[in-house]
Formats: structure tokens, sequence, C-alpha cells
């Protein structure tokens, strides 16, 4: 009886070992033998499948997503087109005529909405009243104004002042829904791609319009799948799921192995990042109303080390903040900033600022120490930045102490409003048609969101003069001279904004996947996306 | 249960009030508005956030009484279906993990505990080490790898039904499994020392028979109590999973309507886990008294 139980018990144990064994052996034979099963299908010939981030469509009245929110699905269509030196060309609104703040608009004919109705004057009337519904000042279209002169013909007026009025109307946003229709859960415009279902936080899928009055996509179909993840988005390119993955971050960048299922699109660059520097602050956020030390942190800085190592040669150093190829402006009236670490401890030691015990330089017994605010949109978009800036300053004195945040609100609300930080380092766009949108809107002192925190680095009224004189001028040729003013005084003169990278955006395809992103000068369509025969 | 969620919602609805930023811009700014100061002002008058607080949550309270939380300020969609629509995925997802960690660590705790100092009992303490220092999001990372590119068995950007939910689960459930799988050993450890166990060995009764009759009773009954609280954790932590996963749950929804201001969510959010919560302690108790024939007996003899 013992022998049998002692001879039972040695049996459990090998058996026990035994399986383990052989559990071990399967996980590293898996390991190292990729095995392909077709647990699913991939998107066929003409249908293509896009990863992208978060949804951020919404049922909200006032979002106007499907039209103006990423990704663009193109279902509408706006009432002028962008041409890739951001002005105006005809789209839906055929011509128009400017008499000061009065617009006349001539609607192209021929054109019908997917439902079969005729995009006419009627039409882009009930369209523009919807857009208001948006609350944006973007167009300020005086709603009395609004005037049908024929079925064709539509006037209106507006209060802004600027005379590139027609380029805020290429804004996606300012798009045509058919007339009484559900604009919310069902969009009907004219654009290349039909809605066809939508399911929050998972997909959104359109069609292709087959009888749009334009160049019709390439592609029969496209289904906009949400992955907020990165990686898990970059993991999908690899497997097949997605064909199209975007956007694609520097830590996705850094993540792809040197060889793999994919291949990188990259658009010239048009986005920037910044550091908007706090000129005017309250102690102790003071320190950079000293336009040496404002010097300083420009020349400190490596912009092409950073392009080079953290955006993969997807991102070059700037000297502006408008792309140069903004209404073909170039970069070179400006000075900017070259890495020139020597200067910039000159500029510091002139300034009186000389090095303590552990390098971080000292005057009259205060320490070089200044706050950097990560950032905008988030601290997530523009990392590792942060870091590397805050290494390369230490190396010529100057302490940062780095604070990320990837809410908007404690980034303006804590941080930006009250002026609590020397630096505010920012990813963004000029999205606005015209070159001087984007600086009026941050650095003018009539700026509506001067309140929101940008008043802390406002360069003063020889600023604003050059804004102001590129808004009222219809000559392009004094509006780039009047723009290119703006910027020697915000970047040259004042230092208000200290220039880092022109970057581009980057999209992952897979091999077999022909795509030029850069269509619709600066929003994506995927409409020249197609798959290649025999790949 | 009552005053506590009246308690809670009051504390999350302060909080929430209180968080920097100006509502009304931060959310016109969401929807990709140009806004002013004015036109800011005007559209938090039309949310009804200008009112004073307590108004405003007597208002609130006055709807969640008849379960209606409003209209998400975000997805303009109803807070009430879109939680109900997200909430199986999140309580399926939480459902499965919590299986696997209880599975998982009975799995490792149980060997490990009848023959401590053996190979087993190394090969666990080697596990529960190992996966209690591998961070959450790169263990997902890693599964997601292997399963969805490496042997490609499992969809990375698929919907929350059949056997999906597998991963997710397994990389919620790693980490807490590994702790229980350590007091399960401790506990079935401490249960085989005692006499009745001996006495029931002496007796000649197989070890199956041990284990289900004598030992799984005295050894679990603690730490049901702790697992009920971990259901709680789970739903509430299952953020990360959701967004590495693309799980269509409630935690991703909430989290990104605390950084979008979205009070009604936030709200609604808050206190259905605490609902939630309150539920699974409730359960955990009452499931406690039934299989324990101690707390019965004291609780008669209080009554008594």
């Amino acid at each position: 009886m013992i022998f049998v139980r002692a001879f039972r018990q040695r049996m459990n144990r090998m058996i026990s070992f035994g399986t383990g064994l052989l559990c071990l052996a399967i996980l590293l034979t898996g390991l190292f033998v990729p095995v392909c099963l077709p647990v699913f299908a991939g998107s066929s010939d003409q249908e293509l499948v896009v990863g992208c981030g978060a949804d951020q469509y919404s049922k909200a009245k006032h979002y106007l997503s499907f039209a103006k929110k990423s990704p663009y699905v193109w279902i509408t269509e706006p009432l002028v087109y962008r041409g890739n030196d951001y002005k105006p060309v005809p789209g839906l609104v055929e011509s128009w005529e400017r008499h000061g703040q009065r617009y006349t608009l001539h609607i192209r004919k021929g054109v019908y909405f997917h439902n079969g109705d005729a995009l006419d004057a009627e039409a882009i009337l009930s369209s523009l009243k919807i857009n208001a519904l948006n609350r944006s000042e973007t167009l300020r279209i005086k709603p009395e104004s609004y005037r049908i002169i024929d079925k064709y013909t539509l006037e209106i007026e507006t209060a802004h002042h600027t005379v590139h009025f027609m380029g805020f109307m290429s804004h996606p946003f300012v798009s045509a829904y058919a007339p009484g229709t559900d604009f919310i859960n069902h969009p009907i415009g004219t654009g290349p791609y039909v809605f066809s279902e939508y399911s929050r936080g998972r997909y959104i899928k359109v069609n292709r319009n087959e009888t749009y009055w334009g160049e019709k996509p390439l592609n029969k179909a496209i289904t906009f799948r949400f992955i907020p993840d990165p990686q898990a988005r970059l993991l999908s390119l690899l497997n097949g799921e997605c064909d199209i993955i975007w956007p694609v971050d520097p830590m996705m960048l850094s993540s792809l192995p040197p060889k793999g299922p994919y291949k990188k699109v990259v658009t010239p660059q048009k986005n920037y990042v910044v550091m908007t520097v706090n000129l005017h602050g309250e102690k102790p956020y003071d320190l950079l109303s000293d336009l040496n030390l404002r010097k300083a942190v420009g020349y400190a800085i490596d912009r092409d080390l950073i392009a080079k190592t953290v955006y993969n040669g997807t991102a070059r150093s700037a000297r502006s903040i408008l792309a140069p190829g903004f209404w073909n402006q170039g970069e070179d009236f400006l000075n900017g900033f070259d890495c020139q670490p020597d200067l910039a401890r000159k500029l510091l030691t002139q300034a009186g600022w000389h090095p303590g015990a552990d390098g971080i330089r000292i005057k009259d017994g205060r320490r070089l120490q200044i706050r950097l605010v990560s950032g905008f949109p988030t601290a997530a978009e523009i990392k590792p930045l942060p870091e590397l800036i805050q290494q390369m300053l230490r190396k010529v004195g100057m302490d940062v102490q780095v604070i990320q945040t990837d809410d908007m609100g404690v980034y303006y609300g804590n941080y930006m409003a009250p002026g609590k930080a020397d630096l505010f380092l920012e990813k963004s766009g000029n999205t606005g048609p015209t070159p001087s949108w984007l600086l009026y809107m941050l650095y003018h002192s009539n700026s509506p969101w001067v309140d929101s925190g940008y008043k802390w680095s406002l360069p003063g009224k020889k600023f604003d003069q050059a804004i102001d004189k590129a808004q009222a001028s219809t000559d392009p040729k004094i509006v780039v001279e009047a723009i290119k003013d703006a910027q020697r005084i915000l970047i040259d003169e004042t230092c208000a904004v200290i220039p880092l990278l022109f970057l581009s955006d980057v999209y992952l395809v897979r091999p077999d996947i022909e795509f030029n992103p850069e269509t619709c000068g600066g929003y994506t369509s995927f409409g020249n996306a197609r798959r290649i025969r025999n790949q | 249960m009552v005053p506590l969620l009246i308690g809670v919602s009051i504390i999350s609805f302060g909080l929430s009030h209180l968080s920097p930023g100006k509502v009304g811009d931060l959310l016109l700014r969401q929807s990709g508005g140009v806004t002013s100061s004015e036109s800011a002002q005007r559209f938090k008058q039309e949310l009804g956030l200008d009112k004073p607080l307590p108004v405003q949550y007597l208002h609130w309270l006055c709807k969640a009484i008849r379960l209606e939380f409003g209209a998400s300020f975000s997805t303009g969609a109803s807070v009430r279906q879109e939680m109900l629509k997200r909430l199986p995925a999140t309580l399926k997802l939480t459902a499965t993990a919590f299986l696997i960690m209880i599975g998982l660590s009975l799995l490792v705790g149980i060997p490990a505990g009848l023959r401590p100092g053996g190979l087993f009992d190394h090969i666990s303490r080697l596990f529960s080490t190992t996966a209690i220092a591998l961070p959450n999001y790169w263990l997902g990372m890693l599964l997601l790898y292997l399963f969805g590119v490496h042997w490609k068995i499992f969809s990375i950007t698929g919907d929350a039904s059949g056997g999906r939910v597998l991963l997710p689960a397994l990389t919620l459930a790693i980490g807490m499994s590994a702790v229980y799988s350590r007091l399960v050993r401790e506990r079935f450890l401490e249960v085989f020392s005692q006499d009745y166990i001996r006495t029931a060995q002496a007796k000649g009764l197989a070890l199956p028979a041990i284990l289900f009759r004598h030992a799984f009773k005295n050894a679990l009954m603690p730490l049901v109590s702790l697992w009920g609280m971990s259901l709680g954790y789970m739903l509430g932590g299952s953020l990360l999973i959701e967004t590495i996963f693309s799980w269509p749950g409630v935690a991703s929804f909430a989290v990104q309507a605390v950084l979008n201001r979205d009070f009604p969510v936030t709200q609604c959010y808050v206190v259905l886990m605490a609902l939630v919560f309150s539920l699974s302690n409730l359960t955990v108790d009452v499931l406690q008294t039934i299989a324990d024939p101690k707390l019965r007996r004291n609780m008669q003899a209080k009554k008594v």
C-alpha cells in the first residue's frame, strides 16, 4: 500500500514536470516560429481601412463634427477649396466678387447632394445658418445680410475687415449640407464620399460618391477605425488590419522595426513647434523679460539634433512660425536662432549671470531657474522635447523645471492664463487660410484669445500694426511683406516666440498601398489612396 | 447605500467644478471654434453652468432620481444611453478578468501551498514576482504583439464580441492574480497545518476530498471579501486596458469626459461606480454570512 502510494506520488510529480516542460517548449517554439492563421479577412481590393486616433465626433449641434473633426471624411465639402499655397480656389462657389465687406457668391451649377437635391443658393444659405450654430467667430456673417439674388447667386456681409474672407470659407467646417436633412446623425453633402455607417468609438464607413462633380476617389470605400493608443495603432498596421495609420508621433517612429510591412509617407512641413515666451511675467516668472536671456534660450537649442533623433528626419529646424511655402514667403528674411551654445553662454554672462558651484548660473543670489510647461495640444504629442530642451539649457547654465500636462484646462487655467511659467511649448499649424490669421489670433492685442494667456507674450504695437496692414491689403506683395515684418518683430526683435521645428504629417502605409496625402491645402483626403496589384 | 451615493455625488460634483480652466471656453475650443470670451460665456449660460453650484447640483439630483443624467457636453448624446451602451462591455471585461484572476490565483497558489519549497512553489514565486513587477501597459502591448501580430490570432481593431475579451481580461487579471496566489498559498499552508486536516489525512481521505470538504472554505473565506473589493478596483482600473485594446467600455469614456470637463458624464460615472462598488461589497458580505457558520452564529447571537 505504501509502495503503491509512493509510486503514485512519483508518477504525479513526473507528469507535472513533463507537462511543464511541454508548455515551455510550445511557448518557446511559438515565440520563434510565427504562426499565421487566417482569422480575419483584410480589406478588399478597392476598400481601405485607415487606423486613426480617438473618436472626436459628436452629436452636439455646435460641433458639426463630420465636417470639422479629424479624420476628414469628405462627406461634405467647403464652399471653396484651398490650394497648396493656402489661397482659395473655386469649389462649390465658382466665383465671387467683393464690395468692401459684402460678398457676392456665384454657386456652381450641376452639383447635386447625395440625396439627389440640387445645390443652389437656398442650400448654401441654409448651410451657412447651420454653420452659425458652431458659435465660431471665423466667418462673422451678419445674419440680416443674407440675400438671394437668383437661384445660383447669394450675397452676404461679414463683420470681418480682412480682405481674405474667402479664404475662411475654405475651412472644411464651412460646408454645404442638404437642406432639411439630419446633419448631426446622417450628414448629406456634395462631397466625394457618401456616409454609410458610424459606430461611436469604433469606426466610420464612407462609400465613394459615384456621381461626384469633381475628381472621383480611386478607392470604393474607406473605413476609419478609431484606435486611441498609438502603439496599438502601429500594431494594427503591422498585422494587416489597417492599410494606413495616422497620426504617427515620434514615439511611434522610434518603435518601428527596422524592416517591416510598412512604408513612410511624409507631407511637406507645415506644422510647427515653438516656445511662447512670458515677456511680461511677475516674479518669479519674470526672468525672460530680459531680451538677452530670451536670446540665450534660443541659441542654446540644437534643433537639427532634435529633428534627426526624435523625428527621424520628418522634421527640420525652423526660423519662423509660418511654413515657408505659405504664400511662398520663404524663411530667409529671418535670422532666427542657430545652435550656438557659446553665444548663449556669452549672452548670459553679459546679463550678469555667472555659473554657480553646480553649473547653474546665479545673479544677486538668485538661481537662473525657469519653468517650461508642455504643452499644446497635449504633452504626449510633444514628448520627449521638454526633456531634451531641459538638458540643452542646463549645458549653458539654466535650470529648467518641466511641467507636462495633457489637460488643456490645466495648461490654460493653471499656467498660461495666470502667467505661471516662463516658456510654453506648443505644437500646432496654421489652419487659417491667410498668413495673418495665426499671428493675429495668438499675438495681436485685440485677439479673442488674449485672455487665455497669450497676453503675457504680446510683442506690442509695432507687431499689431504690421498684422493690421496685412489684413487690410488686397495686394499679395504687401500682405507678404507685412507678415514678414510681423515675424521679424515677433522672433528676431522681441523673441516673444522661439521657433523650434517644422513638422511633417507622417503616415504609415502598407507596402501595397499608394498614397499621396497632400491634396487639399493642408486637409488630408484619402481619395487618391489605392491598393497596387501584384504586391 | 442611498446616503453613500448622495455623499459621493456631492463630492464629485464639487471637485469637478473646481477643476481648472474656463469651462465654456474649453468646450467650445474642443468643437474647433474660434471663440471670444462673450460667446464662451453665452454658451456657459445655455448649459446652465453659470448658476450657483448648489442650484446646479439640486437640478442634477432631481433628474438623477428619475435616472436622467442629461446630455454629454462633448458627444451631445444622452449620458444614460452612452453609459448603457458601454457598460456591458466593461462588465464583460471585468467579470472575465475576475474569473481569470480567481482561477489563476487558485491554480498557482494551491499547489504551491500544498508543497512548500517544491519546484512548483519556486515557479509560482517567480510568476508572482514577475507578474507584479510588470507594468500593465507593457504587458498588454506584449500580449497584443504576440497574439495580434506574431501569431495573428487576435484582432486588434475588433469589437467587444466573442472571445476577444480574453486578452484584455488576462492583462487586467495577471497582476492581481499574482498577489492573490501568494495569499492563497499562505492560507492553504496555514490550513493544512491544522489538526482537523491531519485528522482527515489520518482517516485516509483522498487529497481532493480533503481540499473540497475541509480546506477550501476555511482557507478562502478571508479572501472572499478581498476579491469583492478587487472587483471594484478592476472596474475603475480598466482604463489603460480599454485604451490599449480599443475596448468600447465605460472607463475610457469617463476619463475623456474628465479631460473635456464633460460634467454630466463624470457625475454619472462616479455614481455608477459607487453603486457597483457598494453592490459588490454587499454581495460579498452576504455570501460570507451564508458560507461561514461562525458569522451566522454571531449575528444570531447579536439579534438575541
